[in-house]
């Protein structure tokens, strides 16, 4: 039963820290519209997630498992590109978050980027949620008696222990001076998209359409094992593995250095505006 | 050259060099996932080979082919078949296991 909630725990809580990220970087640029995006989809991916799940345990599903797992990447690679988008455009507008015009960014929401914040929330959602209904149904239907509820339970207590684990997480960085906040959040989400990034490319791998060039470039699992609770929370934010193969570590290092570039572009531009419109207005 | 561009540049170039031939592969192993256990629970397979695992779920409910050893993880459900790649893996004992069931386990020896 332990083991169960553990599970649960494992395969929920990647979806819970970047829905997590993405609420509290709204909450505190106070843009409410972004807020209900990121649980709309969060609550279409749960649905579909369930709907996925039910369907593929009755008939076996349409698709090829080959392909399946192809378009998994696919979906990746996607929402790496749109969590890219909404870092850099999140930050080119850090600048303007003080004062005066933080309230007006309350409206100011183009639909685009509201339809990218709630894209993010169900891939996320999705892929995990999938695994974890699957995993559920499995338990309930291995045990078609009284002891089923108590495991249904545990697995449940496993994805509300995955919730309450960001939450405490977060909890911390509503403290945080709002620049700091900022340039935090912003570099934590380029890492989660290059973890992101990386377990696509794993996928590929996995599925013999490229090589990984090395298949282990080290292994690091003498000092955070791959299913420990660190493990699990850093394979979840920043794409942890123990023994990842040459070709993943290369995807990630041709992402994180351009982006954090880019980031810090985004970041001394918008402060420069901002500087800009300081200037205008007291001249 | 912008961050994006460059990024693009690097991947489309990074593709083509590991890109690999229709998914040849030197040896497949069959395995296949009942109630009780991997069967076989220990493979075989040639060191520096591209290996082409075919995990078969013999079982009512889902399960996933996990290895942290072989870094590979794959939902199969039930009644179906997917493959699984791996390539130029030195010799030596790779564990896996049903990370759903976690009492099923299996091992590679690469020889």
């Amino acid at each position: 039963m332990v083991e169960t909630l553990l599970i649960a725990w494992r395969e929920s809580l990647e979806a819970a820290l970047i829905v997590g990220i993405l609420l509290t970087y709204l909450s505190r640029t106070g843009q409410r519209a972004g807020i209900v995006y990121v649980w709309l989809g969060t609550g279409a991916a749960v649905l579909a997630a369930l709907a996925c799940g039910f369907a593929s345990n009755g008939a076996a599903s349409r698709l090829d498992p080959d392909t399946q797992e192809l378009l998994q990447a696919g979906v990746l690679f996607l929402a790496v590109g749109v969590l890219t988008w909404m870092v850099v455009w999140m930050h080119r507008r850090a600048g303007d978050l003080g004062g005066e015009l933080r309230r007006k960014a309350d409206a100011a929401l183009a639909t685009g980027r509201l339809l990218g914040l709630a894209t993010i929330a169900f891939v996320a959602v999705f892929r995990e949620g999938v695994e974890t209904v699957l995993f559920l149904w499995g338990v309930l239907v291995q045990r078609a008696d009284l002891s089923a509820a108590s495991f249904a339970v545990a697995g449940l207590a496993g994805v509300a222990l995955a919730m309450g684990t960001a939450w405490l997480f977060f909890r911390g960085f509503h403290r945080m001076n709002l620049r700091l906040f900022f340039q935090v959040t912003g570099v934590l989400l380029l890492f989660v998209a290059a973890g992101l990034a990386s377990s696509g490319v794993n996928k590929l791998i996995g599925l013999g359409y490229v090589s990984p060039i090395v298949p282990q470039v080290w292994n690091s699992s003498w000092l955070v094992r791959d299913d420990s609770p660190l493990g699990a929370v850093l394979g979840a934010l920043v794409g942890y593995r123990s023994r990842p193969s040459l070709l993943e570590v290369l995807v990630y290092v041709a992402y994180v250095p351009p982006m954090l570039w880019a980031l810090w572009r985004a970041d001394h531009g918008s402060r420069l505006r901002a500087g800009r419109r300081v200037a205008r207005s007291a001249a | 050259m912008p961050p994006t561009r460059s990024f693009a540049a690097v991947l489309a170039l990074g593709a083509a060099l590991v890109a690999v031939p229709a998914r040849a592969e030197d040896r497949t192993v069959a395995l296949k996932v009942a109630e009780d256990g991997f069967s076989p629970s220990e493979i075989e397979a040639p060191s520096g080979a591209r290996i082409r695992i075919e995990v078969t779920n013999a079982t009512p409910v889902a399960i996933e082919f996990e290895s942290f050893e072989l870094n590979r993880e794959r939902v199969v459900q039930p009644g179906q078949t997917v493959n699984v790649y791996l390539s130029g893996l030195d010799a030596g004992r790779y564990e896996f296991f049903d990370d759903f069931h976690q009492q099923r386990r299996g091992v590679l020896v690469v020889k």
